[in-house]
């Protein structure tokens, strides 16, 4: 074996992966005396299946398929973060212990949760350690637990949960927040679906237009959340609140 | 954060929070549609929390770069100085461009080792033996360096 052919120590290789790792996603190649080889910006309208990448990553796909995915990973960033976070995952997935079979709902909704929770933490983002506050009999976006408020009262609303709004738009307000420099406002359907959305609101309050609800029928619940945007840049999330239209 | 983006830091919460309400909802609607019976297997739920985070991932990233080009606004993250910036932008443009002269299979190997996989396990993901997974690997480092050092960058 000759010397290029040795295998390169530790830290060669790790500074290796970390700008194979480093491309932003979209990146454009600017270099136009090297053509051949751009970075693909992932196009949107090509999105490849997430379980197809989890099941290539883990080893669970035909090796020609995987070879087809693996040709596209250093033109395509998008597909390469997704491939890590996959063997992150998988990774992590192997060392935590599996769900038992269980007669009791409630037993494996809440191991189903733990782990759930465990896999996206995890991977996504590892903050404190602690295991989420959660409770499986009432699902809302507010799942964590309370939060280092300095002190301050937790996040509240005057609107009771489960008001009923009008369908031609409604208000919302909330207890404004001491450091707060301004907020941010996300209504979703129960499904999830994105339905309004403001980031800089000065004030604790907002209206939602009835416009954007022009596509939602009688009954439909929403939730509603409001982000605290402080001075330094630091977040505080309230808890997700319901209403229903009429 | 081992592998979450810097420019999705901010929204790394969010995309937890919403990874596992959408878990929680396939769980629900396996209920309703009567599959509830039996708990679902440790390897669904994986695959189930992974799908979930890229869903929300890319929605996420779709919000921040339209928001991002309609106002210029840049997020709370820690941008890095234009130097480096500049100059971490050059050696992964290089990196990318020495990968794809790569003998097709050498690449291939060499991506996947650089994705964090061992190499036994590359050997597996592509059906090779765990022997000509290791040369493929090594002789395709020592091709990347030497594509590396022709254009002035030292691994």
């Amino acid at each position: 074996m000759s010397e290029h052919e040795q295998a390169p120590d530790h830290e060669q290789l790790e500074r290796l992966r970390t700008a194979f790792a480093a491309a932003t996603v979209g990146e454009p190649n600017d270099d136009p005396s090297d053509p051949s080889d751009p970075i693909d910006p992932s196009d949107p309208s090509d999105p490849i299946d997430p379980e197809k990448v989890w099941a290539a990553a883990r080893g669970e796909l035909d090796p020609r398929e995987t070879a087809a995915l693996v040709d596209r990973l250093h033109r395509d960033p998008q597909l390469a973060l997704e491939w890590r976070l996959a063997v992150e995952l998988s990774d992590t997935s192997a060392a935590v212990t599996p769900i038992r079979a269980a007669a009791d709902r409630r037993y494996w909704v809440a191991g189903a949760l733990a782990l759930a929770t465990a896999a996206a933490v995890t991977v996504v983002v590892l903050q404190d350690g602690g295991s989420p506050e959660l409770d499986t009999d009432t699902v809302t976006p507010g799942l964590r637990g309370p939060e280092d408020t300095g002190g301050e009262a937790a996040f509240s609303t005057p609107i009771a949960e489960g008001t009923r709004v009008a369908l031609t738009g409604f208000e919302l307000s909330w207890s404004a927040r001491a450091r707060a420099s301004r907020y941010e406002l996300q209504v979703r359907t129960e499904a999830l679906d994105l339905v309004y959305e403001a980031r800089e609101l000065q004030a604790a309050r907002a209206r939602v237009p009835g416009g954007v609800l022009a596509s939602l029928e009688p009954g439909r619940v929403l939730l509603w959340q409001v982000t605290a945007v402080m001075a330094d840049g630091t977040r505080e999330r309230g808890p997700a609140w319901r209403v229903v239209l009429e | 954060m081992k592998v979450c983006p810097p420019d999705l830091a901010a929204s790394a919460d969010d995309i937890v929070q919403l990874a596992i309400i959408r878990v929680l909802a396939v769980l629900r609607a396996r209920d309703r549609a009567g599959e509830g019976v039996e708990p679902p297997s440790a390897s669904y739920l994986w695959k189930v929390a992974y799908t979930t985070t890229i869903d929300e991932l890319r929605k996420m990233q779709s919000r921040e770069r339209t928001r991002d080009h309609a106002t210029g606004v840049v997020g709370p993250v820690e941008v890095p100085t234009p130097d480096g910036a500049v100059a971490a932008s050059e050696v992964s443009a290089a990196l990318r461009s020495c990968l794809g002269a790569l003998h097709e299979d050498r690449r291939r190997a060499v991506v996947l080792h650089l994705q964090g996989h061992t190499v036994a396990e590359t050997g597996g993901l592509l059906g090779w033996t765990r022997k000509r997974a290791e040369n493929l690997i090594y002789r395709g480092l020592a091709d990347l360096r030497r594509c590396l050092g022709n254009k002035g960058y030292a691994p």
